[in-house]
């Protein structure tokens, strides 16, 4: 990109330059007899905006800088595993790759469905039946695509999970969490159980049966830790029984806390990984 | 006098960039990105049609369901608190049994976070280190038996003939019986690599492998017959990506060699130039205009060979 608009001004420069020099009676200036019109037409409107910003806010010097930081990285990605020992099935051990990937895919598109039931979710454990669980046949049966988007949040959801499962498990196989790369491996590990609980805090809001009992297990669970069992599992469900206060303390775990920490966390380890490039396993 | 001289190598070869074989992040990366996230997309849209949630009865605390169980992902530890009923004695007094199996879920993830720092060394495939795949495969198969093992009852319910003891038998020993089997089959994938004899046993133990080995070939077998085998070395591999993603120009040089501090000036560029427009100074330039004939780009021998290959080719 940097590269388009560098030579752009560069163009444009000597476009000036040679206007200045001499008068070309019949040369449009839209016109390009190798890329054709509308690719010109296209160069010039980006190339107006780009101006128009540079003068204001000093754009080109700043791009500039980035795009010498970019190039002295000098980054390449390794050759995969597959290439390396040229093993014949190239296709089925490179989706292996991708698993962290799918977990960003998946994150992303929960996050977009989240956004659409949080307009039509209501966090309250009061009424007959609830009112979290009217709201859910009220997303299920009368809004449009409701039903869609709720599929998509669940299996987006469970597909996160999965991934971020198997993409340890490619980690661990291939030792790539040795030497250099511990912090990311246990800022991993980190994700991986808030992942879990953010799919547990998820699980808990329709509040319908399933939801109830599977909060009991988890007052359960969490008042079985030694010594601060009990003050965990009040934090977390705001009491030892499950009430409205617990709906309400998963709702703002599921749409306040956790995806601002979790994209915090995702985005570190990415940038992590951009930093100390792919693990090669010998 | 030597060492000096020593010193002043070693620090040349350290300023020296590494040459390193690799596939440019554009288009090859994001070409495979692209196939996979539209993939995923698909999975996921195929999946939300034919297998919508269902929306169950709503919350009652005073009926309790028949089978209580967590969300899948949560059933393994559900599944060692349920494997764990002893309590244990220690000199400050019992732990209670549903706080010994919590310690074990939490330790583990403990044991996870410190890992690094225990097995130190270089990264490695799961051929060159045998036990730390078996421990692995080991816990992933525990994971999936207490997984199992947590919904007992619902078993137990289904097939009247399964015990509770026969399950817990199975979730610990099948793991066990696992990590061997994959040990053994490690051992013996790589003694073959090596060439040197295999016993009987060890040969049965490698008959799964080979299936495995045939079917994941098969696709690439059938696919390939009556079609010209293509094989190339690596910077042959390079040189044709090059030849078929990049775009044909100077610009293109700039974009993925120069810019990248691959160029070493060797002025192939500005020989092969039919419009006579690229000088070298420090780096090739453009001195005219570019005609987008692209020799300089395809001619160009960092695009697909490490550095001491091109001191090879130029200088013999």
């Amino acid at each position: 990109m940097f590269d388009i608009l560098r030579r752009l001004k560069e163009k444009l420069l000597q476009e000036k330059k040679k206007e200045a020099r001499y008068y070309k009676p019949f040369a449009d200036p839209l016109y390009d007899s190798e890329k054709g019109i509308i690719q010109d037409l296209k160069e010039k409107t980006f190339l107006k905006a780009y101006e128009w910003l540079d003068v204001r806010f000093d754009l080109s010097t700043y791009l500039e800088k980035f795009r010498a930081f970019m190039s002295s990285m000098g980054r390449i990605m390794p050759v995969s595993h597959a290439q390396t020992y040229k093993s014949s099935g190239v296709w089925y051990w490179y989706p292996f790759y991708y698993l962290g990937g799918i977990a960003i895919v998946s994150f992303i598109i929960t996050a977009i469905t989240g956004l659409i039931l949080g307009f039509y979710y209501v966090p309250s454990a009061k009424g007959d039946p609830p009112e979290a669980y009217q709201s859910m046949v009220f997303i299920m049966t009368e809004v449009p695509f409701g039903y869609t988007m709720r599929a998509l949040h669940h299996w987006a959801a469970h597909l996160m999970i999965a991934s971020v499962f198997l993409h340890m498990l490619k980690v661990y196989f291939t030792g790539a969490y040795r030497e250099a790369r511990e912090l990311n491996w246990m800022l991993g590990v980190g994700l991986l159980g808030l992942t879990l609980f953010f799919g547990y805090s998820g699980y808990l809001l329709p509040w319908n049966q399933l939801a109830f009992w599977a909060g009991v297990i988890g007052i359960n669970i969490f008042g079985a830790l030694p010594l601060i069992g009990s003050q965990v599992a009040s934090f977390i469900f705001g009491g030892l029984e499950m009430t409205g206060a617990a709906l309400i303390r998963m709702y703002i775990f599921h749409v306040y806390l956790l995806p601002i920490v979790v994209m915090g966390l995702i985005l570190l380890h990415l940038i992590i990984v951009w930093v100390q490039g792919g693990a090669e396993p010998h | 006098m030597e060492e000096e001289h020593d010193v002043v190598k070693q620090e040349e070869a350290e300023k020296k960039p590494k040459t390193k074989l690799g596939v440019p992040f554009y288009p090859h990366e994001v070409l495979r990105y692209a196939i996979l996230t539209s993939a995923t997309l698909a999975l996921l849209f195929f999946l939300s049609a034919w297998g919508p949630p269902r929306l169950e009865e709503p919350a009652d605390p005073y009926t309790t369901p028949k089978f209580l169980l967590p969300d899948w992902y949560l059933m393994w530890w559900y599944g060692i608190l349920k494997l764990w009923i002893w309590d244990v004695p220690t000199p400050f007094g019992t732990i209670s049994a549903k706080i010994f199996g919590n310690l074990i879920a939490f330790l583990f993830m403990g044991f996870l976070t410190i890992l690094p720092f225990i097995d130190r060394g270089r990264p490695a495939r799961p051929m060159a280190r045998p036990r730390h795949a078996a421990i692995g495969v080991g816990t992933v198969a525990f994971i999936f038996t207490t997984t199992v093992y947590s919904a007992n009852e619902i078993i137990m319910f289904n097939y009247p003939s399964i015990s509770r003891e026969m399950l817990a038998n199975f979730s610990v020993l099948f793991p066990v019986a696992l990590a061997f089997f994959t040990y053994w089959t490690l051992t013996g994938i790589r003694k073959r690599e090596t060439g040197a004899k295999l016993s009987l046993p060890h040969r049965l133990i490698l008959i799964p492998y080979y299936v495995l080995i045939i079917l994941l070939q098969l696709p690439g077998f059938v696919f390939s017959v009556g079609k010209k085998k293509i094989s190339l070395e690596a910077d042959e591999y390079q040189y044709k990506l090059a030849q078929i993603y990049v775009k044909k120009s100077f610009t293109g040089l700039e974009h993925e060699v120069i810019d990248r501090n691959l160029c070493t000036a060797c002025g192939v560029c500005e020989a092969v130039c039919p419009e006579n427009v690229i000088k070298i100074d420090e780096f090739p330039r453009l001195v005219g205009d570019c005609t987008n004939c692209g020799y300089c780009l395809v001619q160009c021998p960092r695009l697909f060979l490490p550095r001491d290959k091109v001191e090879e080719r130029l200088y013999g």
